[in-house]
């Protein structure tokens, strides 16, 4: 039973204590600029999971083979030959989705997480631990940015909806705000930070908490 | 388009920071202290512009004649890491009391995705020369401006009692909402 | 043999090797991936596409043959398969921001299709460039043949003639059609024009005043609406014979480059020794202008001579405000005021050039007289209209009844006709009709 609990506890901090975005502050540029609804938010988490989790594959493989003077080049061109194959594929099967992540989706070479990742944990471990860490990290970072194009997505248009990417057609939709009740800032600039401000406080609230406990536990 | 509305729209109107929400991570850590924000901006500017130019020779001049549009982003992001690693060699061997101002911040650089954004923005948009060298000084100097304006109120907050979850960065995430929404009134300007 | 980690032979072969196996797996994906892009770039083309060639499948093209064009107009060279080409073009006409059309051949070179994408050319002119009338015109040419001119929208349809052009020499080349390029297509037959005694110039809204008149000479200053601005001319006449001895336009307020080709000495030289049962053709490519001149010959005809002619009283003076014509203005009054019978307020709304213009006008209701007009909102084009809405042409409202004519304001006749006709509205309704 308590045994239990500590493992629902460990993926709860994985997914909030160590959430990429909200915790760590990386890949933040994204996870503002696409979040105005569901469906970006889902294409791009993709994107970035299949990015990050081949990426450290290869980092991983070519980890010892790499001088250490030339890896950030060697990572470099990995993960931008990476993402420009993501990007094709995306453009050539959901053109839709590629029109509305734009130019985020060359971005994604720069996205901290991913060369974070390949800096911290795929160039030191071998491959199998790599492929669990990139899944999950690019887990929570989906998982993260669902979270803010839910909020922004519902606030901003009352709506919430998702479709097939591939054929364009609405898999549901459903008016959860009475039209003329809707907040249209949240679809604006103005909208992702402010969400963004209150996720990140509400993760470091949690952490406050968490520390809080613990101290009381080791005073006890 | 008129040169100087090139300028303006990229510095003020369509702020990367703020209306494009590129190059936040230098944005939330360097921005806490004046002096840092404006060696941060001054090292953007130079590295932006002279990358957006190569970037923009290399794209022109060697990748369309061979029909390889498709390596741009690999060429580019390799091009601005070689450019970066060798402006810091340059500075370091000529100059070692600008190295000591600048050279903390051209690591990041590299990956500021406003730098990449920038060379890749001249070419989807179609820019001409003259369009993107001065499109590459106004993105940048626009950057700057913002982690100006940012550092001097970040530095008033400091010792301001703030709730203790908004402490650190969620709170400079509530001016820059402040700060988007009063920029996005400067839409009518051009 | 093996290569030390750390010497610099092996990172730049490890480099090397990375970019090209990178490159290699980059242009495998490409070649896979780029037609599909390809097909998804056409497929939002291909519904304008269809108009000219149901069903057929189409090859995007414009790459292979752009480098022919010399001229820039054209955007887009598609392949429909087995049938013929398209092109999607682009020109300007009267309206700055241009427009964008198609044009299509058929392999034999017949021309299959013609029609606008884009456009905001004004209608009922330039618009009647893209018109069932010039589309079965140019429907009807070859790849062969040179495209007329529409006349009364010549400065569309010459836009119009040079993209056609252009696709008319990438097509030639790559079918290896033989023609003429500098052919000129023959002058439109001219439509069989009335002597200027009998053609309708209501549309002008001519006026003429006599300066001088010794019995044997009379000599008029004479104002007619050309085609965005009201022009003016002093027309010296024969009495007895009623001929014209000579035209000069003294105010040309048409389109410079365009219009004055009607106000050239030559072509005012036809009006010599004419009276009201000649026919004098109108000046190619000016038409408005020319009717604009040639109603205010025919008017000052008809002064000296007493003879009525088509549209437009001749005598001095023009329609008074209640007689005009104002239904394209759709004026609108309501009454604001109606306490004080010498001054009724009226808000009147009424169509100026692009957009409704309002007015806030008061009437003496006992006298029947406009006190004063002005103007609450503007919406036509700044720098054009707004002459009509200057405190001194408002000035000239003062003191109107019905039966009073008012002069359009030059350069800027729509939104002069918009003030008249919620003026004209404000009258008649204080007049209870």
């Amino acid at each position: 039973m308590s045994e239990k609990k500590e493992k629902s506890g460990g993926l709860l901090n994985r997914l909030l204590v160590e959430n990429p975005v909200f915790g760590l502050y990386l890949g933040i540029c994204s996870s503002l600029a696409i979040t105005t609804n569901i469906n970006n938010a889902i294409g791009m988490g993709v994107a970035v999971t299949v990015v990050l989790t081949l990426s450290n594959i290869l980092v991983s493989a070519v980890r010892n083979a790499t001088p250490d003077d030339i890896h950030i080049p060697v990572y470099i061109v990995i993960i931008a030959t990476l993402v420009t194959i993501v990007g094709m594929l995306i453009q050539a099967y959901t053109p839709s989705l590629y029109s509305a992540l734009g130019a985020f989706i060359d971005l994604i070479v720069v996205n901290c997480i991913i060369l974070g990742r390949a800096e911290a944990f795929a160039s030191m471990n071998p491959i199998g631990p790599s492929i669990a860490d990139g899944l999950s990290m690019g887990f929570s970072y989906t998982l993260s940015i669902m979270a803010m194009s839910f909020i922004r997505q519902l606030l901003g248009t009352g709506t919430l909806s998702l479709s097939n990417p591939f054929t364009n057609a609405e898999i549901f939709s459903l008016r959860l705000i009475p039209e003329g009740f809707e907040l249209p800032f949240f679809k604006e600039q103005f909208g992702a930070f402010i969400t963004f401000a209150c996720l990140a406080a509400a993760v470091a609230a949690y952490k406050n908490h968490l520390e809080n406990a613990s101290k009381k536990k080791g005073s006890k | 388009m008129n040169l100087f509305t090139l300028f303006i729209s990229g510095m003020l109107i369509n702020n990367i920071i703020l209306s494009k929400f590129i190059g936040m991570c230098p944005f939330m850590g360097v921005s806490t202290k004046m002096e840092s924000a404006v060696g941060m901006g001054l090292a953007v500017i130079f590295v932006v512009f002279c990358a957006s130019v190569l970037s923009w020779g290399l794209y022109y001049g060697v990748l369309v004649p061979l029909h390889l549009e498709y390596m741009k982003l690999i060429c580019f992001i390799l091009l601005i890491a070689a450019f970066v690693q060798f402006v810091e060699l340059f500075i370091k061997k000529n100059s070692p009391s600008l190295y000591k101002q600048l050279g903390i911040y051209l690591p990041l650089i590299t990956t500021n995705c406003a730098v990449l954004y920038v060379a890749l923005d001249n070419i989807t948009q179609e820019y001409n020369l003259i369009e993107t060298i001065v499109n590459s000084i106004g993105v940048p100097a626009g950057f700057m401006l913002m982690l100006c304006i940012f550092s001097t109120i970040r530095e008033r907050l400091r010792g301001n009692d703030v709730p203790k979850a908004f402490e650190g960065n969620p709170i400079a995430f509530i001016i820059a909402a402040i700060m988007a929404l009063a920029f996005s009134s400067l839409s009518g300007l051009v | 043999m093996k290569l030390d980690h750390n010497s610099a032979q092996y990172k730049a072969l490890l480099l090397g090797a990375l970019c090209a196996v990178c490159g290699l797996l980059l242009s495998v994906v490409n070649s896979i991936t780029a037609p599909i892009i390809a097909e998804n770039a056409l497929a939002t083309v291909k519904a304008s596409l269809e108009q000219i060639y149901p069903g057929a499948s189409f090859n995007d093209v414009t790459e292979k043959y752009i480098s022919q064009d010399e001229t820039g107009l054209v955007d887009g060279i598609y392949e429909a398969e087995g049938k013929g080409y398209i092109f999607t073009l682009h020109g300007v006409g009267y309206n700055s921001n241009g427009f964008t059309f198609m044009v299509g051949f058929d392999n034999d070179g017949k021309v299959s299709g013609y029609t606008a994408l884009e456009q905001q050319e004004t209608s009922g002119i330039g618009a009647r460039a893209f018109d069932d009338e010039y589309v079965s015109t140019i429907t009807s040419l070859t790849s062969s043949d040179p495209v007329p001119l529409l006349s009364g929208a010549t400065l569309t349809s010459t836009a119009v003639q040079k993209g056609i052009d252009a696709a008319k020499a990438i097509f030639n080349s790559v079918q290896g059609i033989s023609y003429d390029p500098n052919a000129v297509a023959e002058e439109p037959e001219p439509e069989a024009q009335a002597a200027i005694g009998a053609e309708d110039f209501s549309k002008n809204n001519v006026t003429c005043e006599e300066i001088s008149n010794d019995g044997t000479t009379a000599v008029y200053h004479c104002t007619a609406l050309g085609f965005e601005g009201t022009n003016e001319a002093d027309v010296t006449v024969n009495v007895a014979e009623g001929k014209i001895e000579s035209i000069a336009v003294t105010a040309f307020n048409d389109t410079t480059g365009v219009g004055d080709a009607a106000t050239s000495d030559s072509a005012l030289a036809a009006y010599q020794g004419a009276g009201l049962a000649d026919v004098i053709d109108a000046t190619t490519g000016a038409s408005f202008t020319s009717k604009s001149v040639r109603a205010m010959a025919a008017a000052a005809l008809s002064a000296a001579t007493g003879e009525e002619i088509g549209g437009g009283t001749a005598s001095a003076g023009g329609t008074g405000l209640g007689s005009e014509d104002f239904s394209a203005n759709s004026a609108v009054c309501r009454v604001y005021s109606n306490l004080d019978s010498a001054a009724y307020v009226y808000k009147c709304s009424a169509k100026g050039y692009e957009g409704t213009n309002k007015a806030t006008i008061t009437v003496n209701k006992d006298a029947g007289t406009v006190t004063s007009v002005t103007v609450d909102e503007f919406n036509d084009t700044t720098g054009v209209g707004d002459a009509a809405v200057a405190d001194a042409e408002l000035a000239r409202y003062a003191g109107a009844s019905l039966d009073s004519v008012i002069d359009a304001t030059a350069g800027a006749t729509y939104t002069s006709s918009s003030l008249r006709a919620m003026t004209a509205a404000a009258l008649s309704m204080a007049a209870g009709n």
